[in-house]
């Protein structure tokens, strides 16, 4: 449809009542020419106060979506339409602007790191939901509240005090990143930058390291173990050493000689065994020892484990070996052998250190029993029982840590590294399977080495 | 000009605020780092650090009763700033009192570390008192910064677990003690640390108590609880 020119319209009922007027004037005389008049114009106002009700109608209608303007005649009609058009375009374009909003807030929400915009002084302007988290605050209730007042660190008081000004990428202050340890409530571990945002405020952002943290504070702790766990018998054979150094030969009895010589020794011997764990352990961490899994038989390497372990506890402990029926019951011909897929070096080592654990942590006299079954779900459950002091609920979370022991100077004088469960985890980690540990004080401990069902498999003798 | 003056009162008003939490943020420190020292194996720095944060605490307790007073004297403040200039004073010194408290132990856990008489399960429940006492007071501390009646009040609560929790340990304590009459010393050093940490849960109620007073204009130090809810509804109605 084409209208014409808007102002042409405006014009036609005027020049209808002028028209109008005239003929009246000259048929019926000056009064009908001024009745016709006077009427023309009030239908003229009536028409426009119309009009202008309908328009002022609309202009109270929701300015989210769009409404149409009233129709009108003539003049009005051109006008009313062209507002029509352009409300369409100020609706479409209003909506189009609330996305762009809509998606700078999602992306805010979904970004993996927290966000805060503190204005000049430091007060909280806004912050994602992430940062909200993270520091326990509540923008509703704390816009406006200095960040400092709820985030009471001391560091970071100093860190906001930095300043900003000029933060070209040279400026160090700009650079600097300030780790805050474990945020009260939350318990995380945050990095902070800044960077200069808006009028002299600034763009805090967060980002959570507490897993990182943790790991790196493991590895170090475990360096300061590694080397005092080394420097202690280091520090006994350097103490022999020097002695032998400064008597004379003549002055020292051979016996004491031989007696010192052989305490030196235990201490390298135990440096060795050190070292060695370590290496295991580290081989079994990077998994670079590409070892060939096989299939193999259980009983045979039992049976070898028990022969083992009782020549270790030089008679002292009775060491039983227990298998299931089934593996044992050779007259009925009925006799099954089962077989673990895996590593067979690492898992003989990995049992060995448990039977290792029993002897040393048993008294004399005490029992160790070693068992084999396969369990309802079909997973073989390598199992060492005994009759040891046992080990109190709190230490066992944290019994395959390395180099954690519940009691220290015992630990060391039975010749353990502290590495020996740790190894036992690597191995069943390896092997998909897990340890799980039963223990009372007093009473003895059971640890069971668990074996997945896929690894497991039966095979008639 | 008027309005410049009142602006400017208001920013001292907020400066002396974010001191007195910034104080805070300090003690909080101090105590949760002697509350770690109780679960901690020996740290050679411990106490060096303790006592030079503790010159820092009582600098600004100084600095901020001198703030205080400088505001009274210049600006006259009425209403809400008054009421909030007095009570920051109170609550300054009870912040400098926790910082004492967390002073002492930080010494007591040195002497702890190493200790073979008690085992760390043996008063676990002590230290579990401290992590209590340390959100006891951080809970405070928010109250403060967002003048939280409701926070403030939910703080009357959490002291009251504190005490429960100092009833228990020195019973334990004394159960220690009787069994084997060695541990006596240690159990006395443990005790004295439960006694610090059941003041540090007072101190953060008096804070709370600081807090109702600012808001409601009531003062609520020797009201009961239920006394305290029950002026908090008639202040609300009366809003």
């Amino acid at each position: 449809m084409t209208l014409p020119p808007p102002h042409s319209r405006g014009w036609v009922l005027p020049s209808i009542i002028v028209v109008l007027t005239l003929i009246a004037g000259g048929l019926g005389g000056v009064w009908a020419a001024l009745i016709v008049l006077a009427s023309g114009f009030a239908g003229v106002t009536a028409f426009h106060l119309m009009h202008l009700y309908r328009l002022q109608r609309w202009t109270k209608s929701s300015l989210e979506q769009y409404v149409p303007l009233p129709e009108g005649v003539g003049g009005w009609g051109d006008v009313l339409a062209a507002l029509s058009r352009r409300e369409q375009k100020r609706v479409a374009f209003q909506a189009m602007q609330k996305q762009t909003i809509e998606q700078f807030r999602r992306m805010a929400e979904a970004l993996p790191s927290g966000v805060i915009v503190l204005d000049a002084r430091r007060h909280i302007e806004w912050a994602n939901p992430r940062a909200q988290q993270w520091l326990a605050i509540n923008l509703e209730k704390d816009r406006g509240q200095p960040l400092s007042n709820l985030v009471r660190i001391p560091e970071l008081r100093r860190f906001l005090a930095d300043d900003l000004n000029g933060a070209l990428p040279g400026n160090e202050a700009a650079q600097r990143a300030l780790v805050i340890p474990s945020v009260f409530d939350t318990g995380k571990t945050l990095a902070l930058q800044q960077v200069p945002f808006g009028q002299g405020g600034r763009l805090l952002l967060a980002r959570d390291v507490t897993q990182y943290e943790a790991a790196a504070r493991l590895r170090r702790d475990f360096i300061a173990s590694v080397s005092h766990e080394l420097k202690t018998p280091l520090t006994v054979i350097v103490g022999f050493l020097e002695m032998l150094e400064e008597t004379p030969a003549a002055e020292m009895p051979e016996e004491t000689r031989a007696h010192y010589f052989e305490l030196m020794r235990t201490q390298a011997n135990s440096m060795q065994r050190l070292v060695d764990d370590l290496l295991t352990l580290s081989a079994l961490e990077s998994g670079s020892r590409e070892k060939e899994e096989e299939t193999f038989a259980v009983k045979p390497l039992l049976e070898s484990l028990q022969q083992q372990t009782q020549a270790l506890s030089q008679d002292k402990h009775t060491v039983t070996l227990i298998l299931s029926e089934e593996e044992t019951q050779t007259e009925t011909g009925t006799q099954v052998e089962t077989q673990i897929h895996g590593v067979r070096d690492e898992l003989a080592s990995a049992f060995n250190n448990l039977l290792t654990n029993a002897v040393r942590y048993t008294p004399e006299g005490g029992n160790i029993e070693l068992s084999w079954k396969i369990d309802g779900e079909g997973r073989g459950i390598f199992a060492v029982r005994d009759t040891g002091i046992g080990i109190a609920a709190e230490h066992l979370p944290r019994l395959t840590e390395r180099f954690y022991r519940v009691d220290r100077g015992r630990s060391r004088a039975s010749g353990g590294t502290g590495l020996g469960l740790a190894i036992v985890k690597h191995v069943l980690l390896r092997h998909q399977g897990e340890l799980a540990i039963d223990s009372r004080v007093g009473k003895g401990s059971t640890f069971s080495a668990i074996i997945p069902a896929v690894r497991v498999s039966r095979q008639k003798a | 000009m008027t309005t410049h003056l009142s602006k400017q009162f208001e920013i001292e008003m907020e400066t002396i605020r974010s001191d007195v939490l910034a104080m805070g943020g300090l003690v909080e420190a101090q105590l949760a780092r002697s509350v770690a020292a109780l679960s901690e194996d020996e740290n050679p720095e411990l106490l060096e650090t303790i006592k030079k944060n503790e010159e820092e605490i009582n600098q600004m307790q100084i600095d901020i009763d001198q703030q205080c007073a400088q505001i009274i004297a210049r600006r006259q403040p009425a209403a809400v700033d008054l009421r909030i200039i007095l009570t920051i004073s109170k609550v300054v010194s009870d912040l400098e009192r926790v910082g004492d408290e967390a002073k002492k132990i930080a010494r007591k856990a040195a002497k702890l570390q190493g200790n073979e008489r008690l085992t760390r399960m043996q008063y676990y429940d002590t230290i579990r008192a401290g992590e209590l006492a340390q959100a006891v007071l951080h809970r405070a501390l928010n109250a403060f910064a967002r003048l939280d009646v409701d926070e403030a009040i939910a703080t009357y609560d959490a002291d009251d677990e504190i005490d429960l929790a100092f009833d228990l340990v020195m019973r334990q304590l004394v159960g220690f003690m009787m069994e084997d009459p060695r541990t006596i010393s240690t159990a006395l050093e443990v005790l004295f640390v439960a006694k610090s940490i059941e003041r540090i849960g007072d101190h953060a109620k008096n804070i709370a108590e600081a807090i109702v007073q600012i808001v409601m204009g009531k003062d609520v130090r020797h009201a009961s609880l239920e006394e305290i809810r029950g002026i908090k509804a008639k202040v609300a109605e009366g809003e």
